[in-house]
């Protein structure tokens, strides 16, 4: 990672999955607007512990994923904070929160985080969005920018 | 009362499933099956796509090892253009692939296995969780992160971009390695060996304490295949298939790509997703295989570099002729850790990796292609037909989870019976039971071809099916 990034954009989910692609589009827009943003992108079907390191090196982190949910299109954003897991339901795969704790408790550094989500409504296989999902990106991508510009 | 014990979610594996044990009239376990409840069906979803875009499709299947369905699925495109790609391409496409193995092998041994073999299988579970080993053992943990966060790099940086990387493609690779990279990759290396080295040692010693569990956990003679090469070394890239028996005997020897179906078939039974594949030969149920680290230490006659190779002499040493116990998957793991580091490096020192002529072209030449690679957990097949056009109409993935799944059930079995008692049920005891299945690393998102996370659930039930007890884990 670039020294001049500080600011972390992890897009999560399956891009085949259609509306649970929509963390990587996020983070396509990004990739693709990088020289306005001095952030780093990563994009992942699922959280994995490597990412702590990652997580360690940086003050802010935005996580960008769909959520299931009763309103398809909600667009949430939601500041999380590091929480150890409890049980032994460990997988492969971390939430923000333990990913933050993973952090914290092995580097002693946990950045500032949110958590930026879309209720998806089409989980089948595909590429392209659901009509609520994809009319909601353009508002969740200025959202991720105004975290943005608070933060710079 | 005869009675079923079900534990669902299994706990600290990729994807969803749960075990059900069998109890007779005595308590005692009689039966056991382990069940896997997600289904994907990415084989149907391929239909129709131009087979060219199978690799890139292909590695979405997964998370965690999109690069081993990225060899597959591209040597099986190479087949389908009857294309022998150019030498250097192969290497490069083996440092991705070993690259994959650090990564993958890292994950499995650091963060999913070592709360159980380093704080132990009856440790607190409140404390038997990836936080306890933070909390007990920092360094070793943080050593997990590196040695993973140096697989990932070095795809990354060979796939050259995160989102949708296309570097490994139907005939090679699209863009030669720079000098630069080479030497970036290159001067990790001795960092990492240093690492696995130390792990190593450090979990040699730790065996002593799990004779138990050595002796019980999926130990039984059973066939073991992978692939090898000429030298009868390892061939995590390509190679022939060999199967061994329990004694070491090889059983059929020299199998091409394309005859994997003489000697594998599959299974289904009406209670999983999971396929059962068997040795043909043999028939279902008795053509029982294993696939994965320890059947790869199984096959081979050495390793093909120095230090794995001392690593695998001691290991082949704790059994007679091969190594039968699933318990030692772990430790075949961080050999082949070992193995991977050395070999990206020998292949890096060599200096035609810098060889710009990395990729053969052609059209549609075969009209169906069969593409094999050893991948983290095992052997991975991608069997293709296409038409004229090149679009595909049929594809078989034959997944390594899928390969050890009746290895699996038998060991849950085993297992079961020798440490579940109806009678005095405690929690490290249905901590055995998960942990020989997450010994083999089971990828059921792979294997099952759904999107979410691996939950293990465990249930009692009575003669008529009535369930009794449960525990359930999310």
């Amino acid at each position: 990672m670039s020294e001049n990034h500080d600011i972390l954009l992890i897009g999560c989910g399956n891009p085949l999955r259609r509306d649970d692609g929509v963390g990587w589009r996020a983070a396509q827009w990004f990739e693709e607007n990088a020289d306005k943003r001095p952030i780093h992108i990563i994009t992942c079907h699922q959280l994995t512990p490597d990412l702590a390191e990652d997580l360690s090196r940086v003050r802010l982190v935005i996580f960008v994923d769909a959520r299931e949910g009763s309103r398809p299109g909600r667009l949430s954003c939601d500041e999380v904070r590091p929480l150890p897991l409890e049980s032994t339901a460990f997988t492969h795969d971390l939430s923000p929160s333990q990913l933050l704790a993973y952090a914290e408790i092995l580097y002693k550094k946990s950045p500032k985080a949110f958590l930026v989500t879309i209720e998806g409504e089409d989980y089948r296989f595909g590429e392209s969005f659901s009509e609520k999902v994809a009319s909601q990106i353009p508002a969740m991508i200025r959202l991720i920018e105004n975290l943005l510009d608070q933060s710079l | 009362m005869a009675k079923q014990l079900v534990i669902d979610p299994v706990t600290r594996i990729e994807g969803h499933a749960k075990i059900t044990l069998q109890l007779n009239e005595d308590g005692r376990v009689e039966d056991a099956m382990f069940h896997v409840t997600q289904f994907r069906g990415f084989e149907k979803l391929c239909e129709g796509r131009p087979f060219t875009e199978m690799p890139s499709l292909m590695a979405r299947i997964c998370g965690i090892c999109p690069v081993s369905h990225l060899m597959s699925s591209s040597k099986a495109c190479d087949a389908v253009m009857a294309v022998s790609i150019p030498e250097t391409a192969a290497n490069l496409r083996r440092v991705m692939n070993l690259a994959q193995f650090v990564q993958s092998h890292a994950l499995s041994f650091f963060h999913l296995c070592s709360p159980d073999l380093m704080l132990g299988m009856d440790a607190d579970p409140g404390d038997r969780n990836i936080f306890g080993m933070m909390a007990k053992f920092p360094e070793l943990t943080q050593n997990g992160v590196r040695l993973r966060k140096f697989g990932q790099q070095v795809i990354e940086w060979l796939g050259g971009k995160r989102i949708h990387p296309a570097w490994v493609v139907p005939g090679g690779v699209n863009e030669p390695l720079s000098t630069e990279l080479r030497d970036r990759i290159l001067e990790q290396i001795p960092d990492m060996l240093s690492i696995i080295k130390k792990t190593l040692e450090q979990y040699k010693r730790s065996l002593e304490g799990y004779h138990e569990e050595t002796r019980t956990f999926a130990n039984f003679p059973s066939l073991f295949m992978a692939l090898v090469n000429p030298q009868n070394e390892f061939a995590h890239y390509d190679g022939k298939l060999r199967f061994v028996d329990g004694s070491g005997r090889i059983v059929a020897d020299g199998i091409e790509a394309n005859q994997y179906s003489d000697y594998i078939a599959e299974a289904v039974e009406p209670w999983t997703y999971l396929k059962f594949p068997y040795y043909k030969p043999i028939g279902y149920p008795d053509g029982i295989y294993r696939v994965g680290p320890l059947a790869r230490l199984n096959v081979i006659e050495n390793c093909g570099s120095p230090l794995a190779n001392q690593e695998w002499a001691e290991f082949r040493s704790l059994g007679r002729g091969v190594v039968l116990s699933s318990f030692h998957y772990h430790y075949a793991r961080l050999i082949e850790i070992v193995y991977s580091l050395e070999k990206i490096q020998m292949i890096l020192d060599d200096p035609k990796i810098l060889n710009k002529h990395v990729r053969a072209h052609a059209g549609v030449n075969n009209l169906e292609g069969v593409g094999i690679s050893e991948a983290p957990r095992g052997t991975l097949i991608h069997h293709y037909k296409v038409n004229e056009d090149g679009l595909m109409t049929h594809a078989n993935l034959i997944i390594a989870t899928g390969h050890n799944n009746l290895a699996m059930n038998r060991g849950v079995l085993q297992v079961a019976r020798h440490y579940v008692d109806n009678k005095k049920l405690k929690e490290g005891m249905l901590n055995r039971v998960e942990a020989v299945v997450r010994a083999f690393d089971p990828c059921l998102s792979c294997s099952t071809h759904a999107v979410g996370k691996m939950a293990f659930q465990i249930q009692l039930r009575d003669a008529g099916g009535l369930i009794v007890d449960e525990i359930q884990r999310h």
